[in-house]
């Protein structure tokens, strides 16, 4: 930029003919064009920053709430079963991004599924999630975050790092990653959690197209897998 | 010598043999899955009768301080693997550090980690060296007792054995000590992870899919410094390529 402009030279006495006036006019409006332009991509990329920046804050900001809503749910000793579905109901809702997880979480079987497929598959897959939450529940208790590092991943992704700390001494300190996704004017939601760097979302994935594919890709399979699972949990 | 010598190089080569393109590093490759599923069932059941109650056992009237004592004895035991096998990556002083808690901590036998609060060297074993050498991974492997692993890994865990510097120390004690440590290793690693190991037996649609992933994930993450720059973003690319599409 500096540069452009240092390049501009003043009108010289064999330059006043008017051709050479407008070569210069020209040059003059083009190197303000540059400047103009240079200094509109600076507030955009400066703006780019601060949205980034925080977007990050955002992600950091949703685990610290959870984690601060889970420490609450899980102080009240006296909450029943179905208090704590309702609970974990509205956390998982306000907390995670179930469409994509659930989509994700059946990698390209997603396109070759039917509709009905997809509402059965998605109504099943929250069930589950829901009843691993908990199963978990009284784990909980005497843990706490904390948060390390925050790194974005592309333009849409976050990454919330911290340590898991078992106040009663029990379990060693254990590493978290919470893959958070930032898309643009929508709220920040979870997508993953990563423990001890094992994605539990790639793992979920890895199990049911691995199912699908060892029933000769038929997605009906794992919607018939679940609901076995889930019945003789029930039985149980 | 010689010997060791001809069985490293033996090693690397069946690990070598199995070489497949670049981009494929960090893929899971299960050519063997009907045997390896067998297998995983076998080691299912040894895990049902003989390690998961020892390890509630060991769990239940052990303090926890001596199950501590006892992760710190394995971590301890590890180091001169990790010690020769950063120096064979050129990784001199994670070498340096490996070799000084080695030392500093055999000053109780490795039961107390005197140097806790200090930096930590991070583990190498003779796989992570084959991957620095840009040898690849292979197809995927599940081994009586030993579990999951791929042709790379178990080539190098071959090679550990004979690698093992602690292998040196003649005497009954020494020798002991080595015919215990794997069975002390494995109990104390079922007492620790004892809640995700039975999630994976009990909840999982398919525990051995379960199982494979969860090790490919965690020797991914491994091998970030070992493998070439480039090849160990594969998850997040993943991740990433699904909000893009």
């Amino acid at each position: 930029m500096i540069k452009t402009w240092m390049n501009l030279k003043p009108f010289s006495q064999n330059e006043r003919s008017k051709g050479v006036l407008m070569i210069n006019l020209q040059k003059i409006l083009l190197n303000v064009k540059t400047a103009t332009f240079a200094a509109i991509m600076l507030l955009f990329c400066e703006g780019g920053a601060t949205y980034a920046n925080d977007r990050v804050l955002e992600a950091e900001n949703l685990v610290t709430a959870l984690i601060t809503e889970l420490e609450q749910t899980s102080s009240q000793a006296d909450m029943t079963g179905e208090e704590k579905r309702q609970v974990f109901g509205r956390l998982v809702d306000v907390y995670f991004d179930v469409d994509a997880i659930t989509r994700f979480s059946v990698g390209r079987y997603w396109r070759v599924a039917t509709e009905t497929e997809r509402s059965k598959y998605a109504q099943l897959f929250r069930f589950v999630l829901l009843k691993q939450a908990n199963e978990q529940f009284h784990k909980l208790r005497d843990l706490e975050f904390k948060p390390t590092t925050t790194n974005t991943k592309g333009d849409k992704l976050i990454l919330v790092g911290g340590i898991i700390h078992d106040k009663s001494g029990e379990f060693p300190d254990v590493e978290i990653f919470w893959r958070i996704v930032a898309r643009p004017d929508m709220p920040v939601k979870i997508f993953d959690i990563e423990v001890e760097n094992i994605s539990m979302l790639k793992t979920q994935q890895d199990e049911n197209t691995t199912l699908i594919r060892r029933n000769a890709g038929r997605f009906g399979a794992l919607i018939e897998a679940l609901q076995n699972q889930l019945n003789n949990q029930q039985a149980d | 010598m010689v010997k060791f010598i001809i069985s490293v190089c033996a090693l690397s080569l069946l690990a070598a043999c199995t070489a497949m393109p670049d981009d494929e590093k960090t893929a899971i490759t299960d050519p063997y899955e009907n045997t390896n599923r067998k297998i995983f069932a076998f080691n299912l059941a040894v895990d049902d009768y003989a390690l998961e109650p020892a390890a509630n056992l060991y769990k239940k009237t052990t303090p926890e301080t001596v199950q501590k004592s006892v992760r710190n004895y394995v971590s301890w035991a590890g180091m001169p693997l990790t010690a020769v096998n950063s120096g064979l990556q050129g990784k001199f002083e994670n070498a340096a550090l490996a070799s000084l808690t080695f030392l500093v901590n055999g000053l109780t036998f490795g039961f107390v980690d005197l140097m806790e609060n200090e930096d930590r060297p991070e583990r190498e074993d003779f796989g992570q060296t084959l991957a620095s050498a840009s040898v690849d991974q292979g197809p995927y492997l599940v081994l009586p007792f030993l579990g999951s692993n791929t042709v790379r890994s178990a080539s190098g865990r071959a090679a550990d054995m004979i690698l093992n510097p602690l292998g040196v120390f003649s005497g009954k004690i020494a020798s002991n000590a080595r015919t215990t440590l794997p069975v002390v290793s494995a109990v104390s690693f079922r007492a620790t992870h004892s809640d995700t190991i039975n999630d994976v037996k009990n909840n999982s649609l398919d525990a051995y899919a379960r199982a494979r992933s969860a090790y490919y994930q965690h020797r991914d993450k491994l091998l970030q410094n070992n493998l070439p720059k480039g090849k160990d973003d594969k998850d997040l690319d993943e991740f990433e390529t699904f909000f893009t599409e």
